[in-house]
């Protein structure tokens, strides 16, 4: 049985649930759950917001020391960094899954995914490029941020529960115990940029380049859109499968994304993307409907307020001697 | 059928030549060409030495290598044309079915005829650093590894085809500018950009056996043994390829903090460096030295010893200063 997942908070149950109506209308025979950084005693949610689809919480799933994780980490990062603990504990909890697959909750699923399907019979770990082909010029996203942030977008994996699989979910609860950080400079970037190691390390990893997989601002420049019969159509050939919908802000429809500057929708630029307009204006509606004005304003119980480092004309103080100390051993003699 | 391609300054040459001869033996009628980021000194003729040599003029007009130069250091600046270097030998020798880059700290032990049994259902081969997780928390660690890139730019493997001549063309248009070494801005000379070759490229094959690409960075994980004349890996198979770099000059390359092997604990590196130092001994000249005249910046400096144990400690201290929490006053 293939068993489909995702990780958010209250606040984005909208995108959660509507996600979960996608696949129950394309591979009604998955399993569902929504795996949810969250508490939901704490949020007490009217039984009109409680989705029709069973939530997990990550407080249940066992993760050793997890309060030392909220401590560490952000939001962003703590919820990206229990990804490999949710699938390790399916792992171990629902033995009648043979496969799991990850999405971002920003995700909709458009056809049965009987491809993918297959492929995790052959391959224990199925990961999808940011794009499968050179950026066409340096806007944002380029070939420089995908090579800081990662080659795969970490929105989706699909896994075989297999040796193999689990040696590389065990290997990345390690790393993201202390390091689902966003630092650049040090090569971190949440558990995304990890997953370069995947094809390095393990054999059984298979690259999908399906242009209908996990479609997205970061490889519009790729893709084109069209409706035969009904059905979207990527490049024309290719039946689209899942659309991600990463920093799409439904009150703000003639924006692609918060994270790009390559495209728009307003009809009266150049970087206009009809073909692409429909797409988004069918995920605003079914975000609406299901809510997200009101899950929207549901504060999450693992934010922390901001960190401000005190004293900062101190410390500053403290370390410039030290920094001269500093720039005085490296000079060439 | 082979033609393998290096890319070297002068006081390289001794070791591109190591590698040439290496290739000449374990396969004989491989071509060898060594092309020169550098210029040759005074008194030393091209065809004085053993190999083909194409010098940087070859690629582009002086003025725009004295553009690059000034941008760029020596490492940096051999990375900014290895594209070109490797594009233009492809086009020059088209008869050539199979071509491999190699750093000249390379050396071959058996023949490359594994690379082309690897290319009858592949395009183009890459050989990650680790192919296994590190289970410590030496340097360097994974985080350095994302920095610089996961696949080693000392090699590279490709079969003439309409997807090498893509990836020549695209690495080329990617790297000549933007070689330089930036972490921050993802940059790191011409090896991070291989990154994005198996999303980019099709019939890309990640090489996983421990014979191929043997270097400083994953001796850890392999131990060699002579059996009959000829070095065994882990028992695995006979060694195809070691990288010397960083092993007979600790400060070249990418790991010059490396503090997970130790050389002085492995006789069978020790032997193997022996015998490489050998052939190396042979093929050095007193003219083939000297700093390299393309690449006007500064190498970053490599600290040693107590300078650098003190740099490392200041560094945590001022780490410290930044983080430690400081009782509110009032």
């Amino acid at each position: 049985m293939t068993l489909a997942f995702t990780i958010c908070s209250v606040n984005y149950l909208a995108q959660a649930r509507t996600l979960g109506d996608s696949l129950l209308a394309t591979n009604p025979d998955w399993e569902y759950i929504i795996g949810l950084v969250d508490d939901l005693s704490a949020a007490n949610l009217p039984d009109a917001l409680r989705p029709p689809y069973p939530m997990l919480e990550v407080a249940k799933i066992n993760i050793p020391d997890f309060q030392a994780m909220c401590d560490r980490y952000d939001i962003t990062e703590l919820n990206t960094a229990v990804k490999p603990f949710f699938i390790d504990y399916f792992y171990a909890s629902k033995p009648e899954m043979t496969e799991i697959i990850y999405f971002d909750p920003d995700i909709i699923v458009f056809q049965p995914l009987t491809e993918l399907q297959e492929r995790l019979a052959s391959y224990s770990i199925v990961v999808t490029p940011h794009t499968c082909s050179p950026t066409p010029d340096w806007e944002r996203p380029n070939e420089l941020h995908h090579l800081n942030t990662g080659i795969f977008n970490l929105g989706f994996v699909g896994l075989r529960k297999d040796a193999e699989s689990q040696a590389f979910v065990n290997w990345w609860k390690e790393r993201l115990t202390y390091e689902c950080r966003i630092d650049l400079c040090a090569g971190l970037f949440v558990d995304q940029h990890w997953v370069n190691f995947a094809p390095a390390y393990y054999q059984s990893v298979y690259i999908d380049k399906n242009p209908g997989y996990n479609v997205a601002y970061w490889n519009l420049h790729e893709r084109f859109f069209s409706k035969q019969d009904d059905q979207w159509m990527v490049n024309g050939n290719y039946p689209l499968l899942f659309f991600h919908y990463s920093g799409y802000n439904p009150y703000k429809p003639n924006e692609v994304s918060k994270y790009q500057t390559r495209y728009t929708f307003d009809s009266t630029d150049p970087r206009n993307r009809p073909d692409a307009f429909p797409l988004f204006l069918y995920y605003r509606d079914q975000l609406l409907a299901n809510a997200n004005d009101t899950y929207s304003h549901y504060p999450c119980v693992y934010i922390k307020p901001p960190a401000v480092p005190r004293y900062k004309r101190v410390r500053k103080a403290l370390k410039a001697p030290l920094n001269r100390l500093i720039t005085l051993l490296e000079k060439r003699n | 059928m082979f033609a393998v391609l290096t890319v070297c300054h002068t006081r390289q040459l001794p070791q591109a030549i190591t590698l040439g001869k290496s290739i000449q033996k374990v396969t004989p009628g491989a071509l060898f060409l060594i092309g020169l980021a550098d210029k040759l000194p005074d008194g030393i003729a091209a065809d004085s030495l053993p190999f083909t040599v194409i010098p940087a003029s070859d690629l582009l007009p002086e003025a725009e290598l004295a553009g690059l130069s000034a941008a760029y250091t020596p490492t940096e600046m051999a990375g900014a044309l290895k594209p070109l270097f490797l594009q233009t030998c492809y086009e020059r020798y088209p008869d050539r079915p199979t071509f491999v880059y190699a750093d000249p700290n390379l050396c071959f032990f058996q023949s490359l005829d594994a690379i082309s049994d690897q290319l009858t259902d592949a395009t183009l081969l890459l050989t990650p650093y680790l192919i296994n997780p590190p289970a410590d928390s030496k340097f360097p660690d994974e985080k350095h590894l994302q920095n610089i890139g996961l696949y080693n730019s000392d090699f590279l493997a490709l079969r003439r085809s309409d997807e090498a001549t893509r990836f020549l063309t695209w690495w080329d248009s990617r790297v000549r500018t933007r070689a330089h070494i930036n972490f921050c801005e993802g940059l790191c000379t011409d090896q991070i950009w291989l990154m994005h070759i198996p999303a980019f490229f099709d019939g890309v094959r990640i090489i996983h056996q421990p014979t191929w690409h043997a270097g400083l960075w994953n001796l850890h994980n392999r131990q060699l043994q002579l059996h009959s004349g000829q070095w065994q890996v882990n028992g695995q198979g006979p060694l195809f390829f070691a990288n010397f770099k960083g092993l007979t000059n600790p400060d070249e390359g990418f790991f010059p903090y490396q503090n997970r092997l130790f050389v002085g604990k492995r006789p069978d590196i020790q032997q193997l460096m022996t015998s490489y130092n050998q052939q190396l001994q042979v093929n050095r000249q007193p003219a083939l030295t000297g700093i390299p005249v393309y690449g006007r910046q500064p190498e970053p400096l490599i600290l040693r010893g107590w300078r650098k144990g003190a740099v490392d400690s200041l560094r945590k201290l001022t780490a410290f200063i930044d983080t430690m929490p400081i009782p509110v006053l009032r």
